[in-house]
């Protein structure tokens, strides 16, 4: 419902303030569509033109987010000797599946595709949509919302150097399910007593309330129930390495879900990288290269030894 | 309907995936970085299953770090893990039951030598009987000194290279006690 009326109020805006009059009849030459081989349906008719190009970035600038196969964890030891837990995760063939503008959906967003998918194991609808975007078709698909500098044509190829080691990032992923468990596991409580006449009751919650007033138990009381398999993110992880040739991504610590999951990785929110580092909108690879000749990136861990400061 | 035809739905190609390329990336990584921390092999040499003459449960190693520092112990347990393999060693150190979990391919454990076999193979794997005060083997120390003053005598020449780590260590060692 939300969404509905924000896309109604911009695209009345829209009308309002824009000119649709504007619009250049040249408008299907200038939509850049990079995989296509050819055009398998018109473009959308708007006077809008995204190209495919580096920019400048802003501090409000917002760019898109990855997905990323989970690969599973390692650990490693820095140039310093110190041991840095890390998972691995693999951005699988990233491509800008569609791309949605004020002046047609109401908001800007990317819609990212990752991974590869048959045919036949897709529905019409969902066929139709790729075959209309002229793009394959795709495991996963997620939105983005990015600002209007950030946005990027149609079929673009998101590549691992779309992050700079060592800058942050938050990951979004679907936890782990743990199935029923009880308040210690799920909620951190205590439990009670081992001993001192305890019967019956060494990890039970305790008291859920008062007495006759308010004579019922609040909503959202800590109790048991089932645990896990909820979308969690895990804010300011660290890029600790980039390799571009398997497009594999090195993180320090944990990221939620099992291998094989689905993660979703966007700029932190928190501890922000600086812009002048970062490609924007995203890194656009050389027609002519090599992928596999190109060597893992490695994130400055500074040099200062962590562990003479601390004597 | 049977003058309708059946539309054929015209579809992007799909690009080869490059799955292929690195099917199983830990394996990949965790191969390279033992590559990496053991460039000869020597010492995966020493912990691996294949070799008969491996060290294992019920050996006294001694464990050099990279700030000359040695500690040296019964192993009560090796843990095969590729690059995160490490031992546990025991040792009865000031009168106090000590241990240490070693990682073997850690940069800063300078060398790992087997100071004396176990006399009679283990029947377990992992020897944590020793822990209780009647199986304790208490202090290892006197045979790691005798294994140290024997390898001085044998290499000779190299005595007066490592002679002064030496001396530090076993002064450390006076000191402690």
């Amino acid at each position: 419902m939300a969404a509905l009326s924000r896309g109604l109020i911009s695209r009345f805006r829209a009308l309002s303030i824009l000119n649709p009059a504007s619009s250049s009849s040249s408008s299907a030459e200038q939509w850049v569509r990079r995989f296509s081989a050819e055009a398998l349906l018109s473009p959308p008719d708007s006077g809008r033109v995204i190209e495919a190009a580096s920019g400048v970035m802003n501090p409000t600038s917002k760019r898109t987010g990855i997905i990323a196969v989970k690969c599973g964890m390692t650990a490693q030891w820095d140039k310093w000797g110190a041991r840095v837990p890390l998972s691995v995760l693999w951005v699988d063939d990233n491509i800008v599946c569609q791309v949605k503008t004020v002046e047609k959906e109401g908001f800007f967003a990317l819609q990212i595709g990752c991974g590869q998918k048959k045919e036949k194991h897709l529905t019409k609808p969902e066929v139709g949509h790729f075959r209309s975007q002229g793009v394959p078709m795709k495991r996963k698909l997620r939105e983005f919302p990015v600002t209007e500098d950030a946005l990027i044509p149609v079929g673009t190829s998101l590549g691992v150097r779309h992050f700079v080691p060592g800058q942050y990032v938050d990951i979004q992923g679907i936890t782990m399910g743990k199935g029923f468990q009880g308040g210690m596991k799920r909620w951190g409580f205590k439990g009670m007593p081992a001993s001192h006449g305890a019967s019956l009751s060494h990890r039970s919650i305790g008291s859920t309330g008062q007495r006759d007033a308010p004579g019922k138990v609040f909503k959202g009381k800590k109790m048991a129930g089932r645990m896990g398999g909820k979308r969690r993110t895990v804010k300011n992880v660290f890029v600790y390495r980039v390799d571009p040739a398997r497009n594999l991504m090195w993180v320090r610590g944990q990221v939620p879900g099992a291998e094989g999951n689905f993660v979703f990785i966007k700029d932190a929110v928190y501890k922000k990288p600086d812009v002048s580092t970062l490609p924007f909108p995203t890194y656009f690879a050389a027609e002519d290269e090599d992928p596999s000749s190109l060597e893992p990136l490695i994130a400055d861990l500074g040099e200062v030894d962590p562990f003479m400061v601390a004597d | 309907m049977a003058d309708q035809e059946k539309r054929e739905i015209t579809v992007h190609p799909q690009i080869p995936s490059s799955f292929s390329k690195c099917p199983e990336p830990l394996k990949v990584i965790d191969t390279a970085e033992q590559y990496k921390l053991d460039p000869t092999g020597a010492r995966s040499r020493l912990f691996s299953r294949a070799n008969p003459e491996r060290a294992g449960a019920g050996d006294i190693l001694l464990v050099t770090f990279r700030t000359g520092e040695p500690f040296s112990g019964v192993c009560l347990s090796v843990r095969h893990r590729g690059p995160s393999t490490s031992i546990l060693l025991r040792n009865t150190v000031t009168r106090v039951g000590t241990e240490m979990l070693v990682k073997v391919f850690s940069p800063l454990v300078q060398s790992i030598e087997v100071a004396q076999r176990a006399v009679k193979r283990p029947r377990r794997a992992r020897l944590f009987y020793l822990r209780k005060p009647e199986k304790d083997m208490g202090s290892v120390q006197k045979i790691v000194d005798g294994y140290v003053r024997q390898r001085a005598s044998l290499v000779g020449g190299k005595t007066q290279s490592t002679g002064g780590k030496q001396t530090q260590g076993k002064r450390g060692k006076a000191s402690k006690r």
